[in-house]
């Protein structure tokens, strides 16, 4: 898989600044990479798809494209929310497809340097704990730093195509 | 304490008495009693029963790190001897360390210096902890440490742990802690201390797994995180009990690291668990829950 943290970067090379989208999502505040990050929409209505994977929550039509809506609160292993006004769906582009991420609220973009990101502890075994490339402090808060092409693993997104 | 915290720390007790040690006969280098201990042993002329001391002052610098927050603690410990500890499982075989005695190098000497200082129950621990390679860490520990040491007593869900002020890495409250996903149940999550993420243990459910229900998790009202050593790791407690001056002869040494290399002994008169903290860490860094 190809790393993504090559986009979004300012300053010399050795200590680069990358920018992040950061979302909420149970009260924790995660962040993404803003170069696979196409849109945030808010929350409409996603069409269930019969018979897709529990992930998927379903699709959405995005200006004629058929878009997939992943569960991410259901892939981070967190409990279902209601969805509110907050909610949104952020638009993004990992691993040569475009999928949409239902989240709890989308925050801001921050600009962090490499030498500001840490590595998550290296404990625990389940798939989940691949998506987290690396934690920062941020103005006594903890950003978790999600590697969404990760987020899926190679079968799981050739399944998406498939839908 | 409520009826199923006791029934938990009476069951998770029995389940460390029933915890059998492999055996294992190869010996070891023996260990050595350190200059620095005979100098305290002459010193002191420590009697075997050394009296616990509540040392409000050293407690009160352990706190340092700690905000504002008003600490809670008891002013005298009350230890229930809740639970009854077999020395079969912490200490040797006496006959096995008898044999084992003529390969003691050095010891004579350095013994003669105050014989009476060390008790027959310490120069058993000593010969127990040289029997096996497998009881190298609890070996390291004793060595590491004086014959008179203190040791910080907390507690959680009922179970009193005790944890000795050098393996302390500090004490700190409970703030904001981060959940990270995909982690083991016990892992809590990080929280920042000292512009570092600190790994946050849910002691509880670390040490008795088997007994952390739903029922016994609402019930732990964790309050401060215990520091191991230098590492990035931390122990949730629900109180801090006090800081106590504690002879090397007051704990049953194990004799074998046996399953649960992270307890070191018991504290005979506060009959709760000691930490070799250095093993519960390289545990804890392997991602390993207690039973290993």
């Amino acid at each position: 898989m190809k790393s993504s943290n090559s986009a979004a970067v300012a300053g010399s090379n050795d200590d680069a600044v990358l920018q992040w989208v950061t979302f909420k999502l149970d009260n924790e505040t995660y962040g993404i990479n803003v170069m696979q990050v196409q849109e945030v929409l808010r929350y409409t209505d996603i069409a269930p798809v019969p018979g897709a994977p529990l992930y998927v929550l379903g699709i959405i039509n995005l200006r004629g494209n058929v878009v997939t809506v992943i569960d991410t609160r259901s892939r981070f292993g967190l409990a279902s929310a209601d969805v509110n006004d907050a909610t949104r769906i952020v638009i993004i582009e990992a691993e040569k497809q475009v999928i949409g991420i239902l989240v709890d609220s989308v925050a801001e973009v921050v600009y962090l340097r490499r030498s500001e990101i840490d590595n998550a502890p290296n404990v625990g075994t389940e798939e989940s704990t691949k998506f987290i490339q690396g934690v920062s402090n941020r103005e006594n808060e903890l950003l978790i730093l999600v590697d969404l092409d990760k987020l899926l693993s190679d079968e799981e997104w050739m399944e998406l195509t498939e839908i | 304490m409520s009826k199923l915290v006791d029934d938990a720390v009476c069951d998770y007790f029995d389940l460390l008495l029933n915890d059998a040690p492999t055996v294992d006969n190869a010996a070891t280098e023996p260990s050595r009693l350190r200059q620095s201990d005979t100098a305290a042993l002459s010193q002191e002329f420590a009697p075997v029963e050394v009296e616990a001391r509540i040392n409000q002052q050293a407690l009160a610098q352990l706190l340092a790190p700690v905000s504002a927050l008003a600490l809670k603690i008891e002013p005298k410990p009350e230890f229930e001897p809740e639970l009854e500890f077999s020395h079969q499982d912490t200490i040797a075989n006496p006959a096995q360390a008898t044999m084992l005695q003529p390969q003691k190098p050095a010891l004579p000497e350095q013994t003669a210096l105050n014989p009476l200082a060390e008790s027959n129950d310490l120069k058993q621990v000593k010969h127990a902890a040289a029997s096996s390679p497998a009881a190298s860490i609890t070996t390291d520990l004793i060595e590491q440490l004086d014959d008179e040491f203190q040791v910080l007593f907390f507690k959680v869900a009922g179970l009193t742990l005790a944890v000795p002020l050098v393996s302390l890495g500090g004490i700190v409250n409970i703030e904001r802690i981060n959940h990270l996903m995909g982690r083991p149940r016990w892992y809590l999550g990080v929280q920042q201390h000292r512009e570092a993420q600190l790994n946050i243990v849910d002691t509880c459910a670390w040490v008795m797994p088997e007994k952390y229900d739903q029922t016994l998790a609402q019930n732990v009202a964790y309050k401060y995180i215990v520091v191991l050593q230098d590492s990035n790791w931390g122990l949730t407690c629900e109180s801090l009990v006090n800081t106590v001056k504690i002879h090397k002869s007051q704990v049953n040494w194990r004799s074998q690291a046996g399953k649960r290399p992270w307890l070191a002994g018991v504290v005979k008169e506060q009959m709760c668990g000691i930490l070799n903290v250095e093993a519960l860490v390289a545990m804890l860094d392997s991602g390993l829950g207690s039973q290993g």
